[in-house]
């Protein structure tokens, strides 16, 4: 029988170990508590001893070679020994079948690839005074941890009553947020077309609707319908970096950021869960959030737990605008401008034409997300845009 | 404290001769009561304690057993099969003496590095293994860091990990015990790094004033991890810290369990008597703080051999043989019986089931809340996508 001698854990938090020698080769004889190897950790030169009596079957490694914590080490046939091979310690290897899946991601899992929700007591306790599901929340803390203030966010996106807070320095935070966001992600953008034809069409058919409800449909809301179609499709665009652990925090729920001018500057309110509401409810929040951003009424909660920002300058523009270089609104991982529609000269079926078209910007962080993942998505954003039917499926 | 320095030629506080890593070979200068020298001779100025020849092999055998142990648990943490090791060779003097000195239904508040006390009290060796490999079946169910061990049935109370924070809870009991009229006494164990705690100054404090049936016993073994004994205290001695408290204290040679008996035992008579001791076992750690620690980053190989040359084990061993009472054959014998025995322990133990991962959050509130509901099934919910 073949014990397999995983690595372990020697030391506390060790994830790994260099391999400096073997003190065995396969074949030999040894018995338990025996010197096989001295591995070096970065806290300590370490005499690994045989966890079992045999021969050693397998060293699966090279002097130098640098090994994680839960490989298998090295293979010793354990036939004819008295070896308790069936209780050879579950815990160890429940660890060598944990391992392999880890190695693929970056060092823990996230909140979304665990569903496992980040939260403190009080803020659990919080949300239950509000009775927002913690489940509905995206955090905006590290890892995804769910705070206070996204609590409050939830109960307010949803109507529930939540505290004032002070406005003041939310221009501050967004002008450090920016600079860092140059500073520290590696921004690199597409510029792409799209055909909005269908998308006129179908804002011309809904507009009768949404104004019997009262509402005013702006292209805004149907280009973020779009785009949540887009990112639930490619979810690594839905998502923030945490930058602690270095890695991307993917996000079930698209929390779309939308780029707002006002008097006070550039605001960025969060419509949240913008993959789940219909487009004359999401129509009916963009209008609510640009009315307190006109009105000066947002809160800080209103701009957090942002998971991708859509930034529409169409109503701004007079010049032609061809393309952008947007900026990532950090900790989120990506950013979609889309201009102005306008008729343009373009090719149809091989001649010459007049149609609406929309040009767009994807900025995107480039440590994480390369450039293929993002031309998937945005092959998937411009097949939204010139037949919007689909994003609206599921309304 | 200190991080990772290379200790001076400092010795332990209130040092021996100088120069000298060891204070033991010159006990008396160094206010060290001791009966036996390292070649197990009664050259100490504590008279022989009146032990009979039972008890004494008793007293070796156990602590030969408890190095076993060490020796045992350290490969089996290396080799992956047990998470964690604190180690405690050359500890084995004060724990298991002071243990024989107090009565069966004394209660005792263990720090780290104690096996002894345990077994002492009738706890099988398979028990302890349990603890160690994590396994449901022992008094903790599984759910202790390996080594942090205690028995309730056994009167012992399991270490806190928060260093020096149990002190408190010992003198409380004892008090306890005498408002209630009870025979009882107390006895805990801490490091020398607890008495910068502040648990420690509450507790003395306290025993200062309301005289509860209780032994501090302060082994210091050199070392708080990594914080030498001389950066730890700027006083002589950490007895001396009871004066402060007008609590009686002395030091002991905390490498001979004779004087380690002799002071506890007196100690255990006089607590009775509305007298709290403070005791300093003068020790040394002569493995890793635990296993994941590095000893070489921050001391010096020299220290460790002048001190291994006091090692307790060997100056009992001398002092038997000096006695008539043991020899080479039973010396081998009893390391075979040992090394027999932990063998037992480890596959019987290490066959045991582990514990339920749901039934962590069990023995924690009468009734559950709803947070640790929540919790609870969030965690069967992962386990279940997991399998």
């Amino acid at each position: 029988m073949i014990y397999e001698f995983i690595l372990p854990d020697i030391g506390e938090g060790i994830s790994e170990a260099r391999l400096i020698n073997w003190s065995v080769k396969a074949g030999d004889r040894i018995k338990e508590g025996e010197e096989v190897a001295t591995i070096s950790t970065d806290k300590v030169d370490v005499e690994l001893p045989s966890p079992r009596s045999g021969t050693i079957a397998e060293l699966c490694w090279e002097p130098g070679d640098t090994i994680k914590v839960g490989s298998v080490f090295l293979r010793i046939e354990t036939r004819g020994e008295p070896a308790a091979d069936k209780t050879a310690g579950p815990a160890t290897t429940a660890k060598a079948k944990a391992k392999p899946k880890a190695k693929e991601k970056p060092r823990r899992p996230g909140p979304s690839a665990t569903g496992q929700i980040l939260a403190a007591p009080s803020t659990r306790k919080y949300a239950r005074e509000l009775g927002v599901a913690l489940s509905d929340v995206s955090g905006s803390g590290p890892r995804g941890r769910i705070l206070r203030g996204d609590v409050e966010a939830a109960a307010q996106s949803r109507g529930g009553a939540a505290r004032g807070e002070a406005a003041d320095g939310v221009g501050l935070a967004m002008a450090e947020r920016m600079s860092q966001s140059v500073h520290v992600l590696a921004h690199s953008t597409i510029n792409f077309e799209a055909r909005a034809d269908g998308f006129c069409t179908l804002l011309d058919k809904l507009a009768p609707k949404a104004e019997a409800r009262g509402l005013r449909l702006s292209p805004t809301a149907l280009f973020a319908k779009c785009a949540a179609a887009a990112l639930s499709e490619h979810p690594r665009l839905n998502a923030t970096i945490d930058e602690d652990q270095c890695r991307l925090v993917l996000h079930k729920d698209v929390n779309l950021g939308i780029a707002l001018a006002s008097e006070r500057g550039l605001l960025v309110p969060v419509v949240r869960r913008v993959n789940r509401i219909s487009l004359f409810a999401l129509a009916e929040q963009l209008a609510a959030a640009i009315g307190r951003g006109r009105d000066g009424a947002l809160r800080p909660g209103d701009m957090r737990g942002g998971t991708f920002t859509l930034s529409n300058t169409g109503g701004l523009e007079r010049a032609t605008i061809t393309s952008t270089r947007p900026i990532i609104n950090a900790p989120q991982a990506a950013i979609l401008w889309v201009s102005r529609i306008t008729d343009q000269v373009r090719v149809d079926n091989g001649a010459p034409g007049v149609g609406a078209m929309v040009s767009c910007s994807l900025s995107f962080d480039h440590r994480f997300i390369d450039g293929a993942g993002a031309l998937a998505f945005v092959n998937d954003m411009a097949d939204h845009i010139e037949s919007p039917g689909q994003a609206l499926a599921a309304d | 404290m200190a991080g990772k320095r290379k200790s001076g030629k400092k010795p332990a506080a209130g040092g021996g001769r100088a120069g000298g890593y060891c204070p033991l070979g010159d006990a008396v200068r160094a206010g060290i009561r001791q009966v036996i020298d390292a070649q197990g001779r009664l050259t100490g100025d504590l008279p022989e304690p009146d032990l009979d020849r039972d008890t004494l092999i008793r007293l070796y055998e156990m602590m030969v057993l408890v190095r076993a142990i060490d020796e045992r648990g350290w490969v089996l943490q290396r080799s992956g099969r047990v998470e964690f090791w604190i180690p405690h060779k050359g500890l084995e003097a004060v724990h298991i003496a002071a243990t024989m000195a107090f009565a069966r239904n004394d209660w005792i508040f263990l720090g780290y590095r104690h096996p002894g006390a345990l077994l002492l009290r009738g706890a099988a060796l398979v028990q302890l293994f349990a603890q160690f490999f994590g396994r449901r079946d022992e008094p903790f169910k599984g759910r202790r860091l390996p080594t942090l061990m205690g028995d309730r049935r056994l009167n012992v109370v399991p270490m806190t990990t928060q260093v020096g924070s149990y002190i408190p809870h010992a003198c409380g009991a004892a008090w306890g015990a005498k408002i209630k009229g009870d025979d009882t006494r107390f006895l805990t164990f801490f490091g020398d790094g607890a008495t910068s705690r502040g648990e420690f100054h509450s507790a003395l404090n306290f025993a200062g004033i309301f005289k509860p049936p209780v032994v501090f016993i302060c082994e210091n073994n050199g070392w708080a991890v990594t914080t030498p004994a001389s950066a730890q205290t700027a006083s002589r001695t950490f007895a001396q810290k009871g004066d402060a408290y007008a609590v009686r204290n002395l030091r002991v040679d905390g490498n001979d369990p004779l004087a380690v008996y002799a002071a506890a035992r007196e100690a255990r008579d006089l607590a009775a008597k509305e007298a709290p001791s403070l005791i300093e076992a003068v020790t040394y750690r002569l493995g890793f703080h635990t296993s994941s620690d590095n000893p070489d980053l921050y001391r010096e190989p020299e220290e460790v051999e002048e001190w291994a040359a006091w090692d307790p084990l060997i100056r009992t061993c001398k002092y038997l043989e000096r006695k008539g009472y043991w020899g080479k054959r039973q010396e081998a014998d009893l390391w075979t019986r040992c090394t027999r025995d932990i063998d037992a322990a480890v596959e019987q133990a290490e066959a045991m089931p582990l514990p339920d991962p749901a039934s962590m959050f069990d023995d924690t509130f009468e009734q559950m809340t709803w947070m640790l509901e929540e919790q609870k099934a969030a965690l069967l919910g992962d386990l279940e996508r997991c399998s």
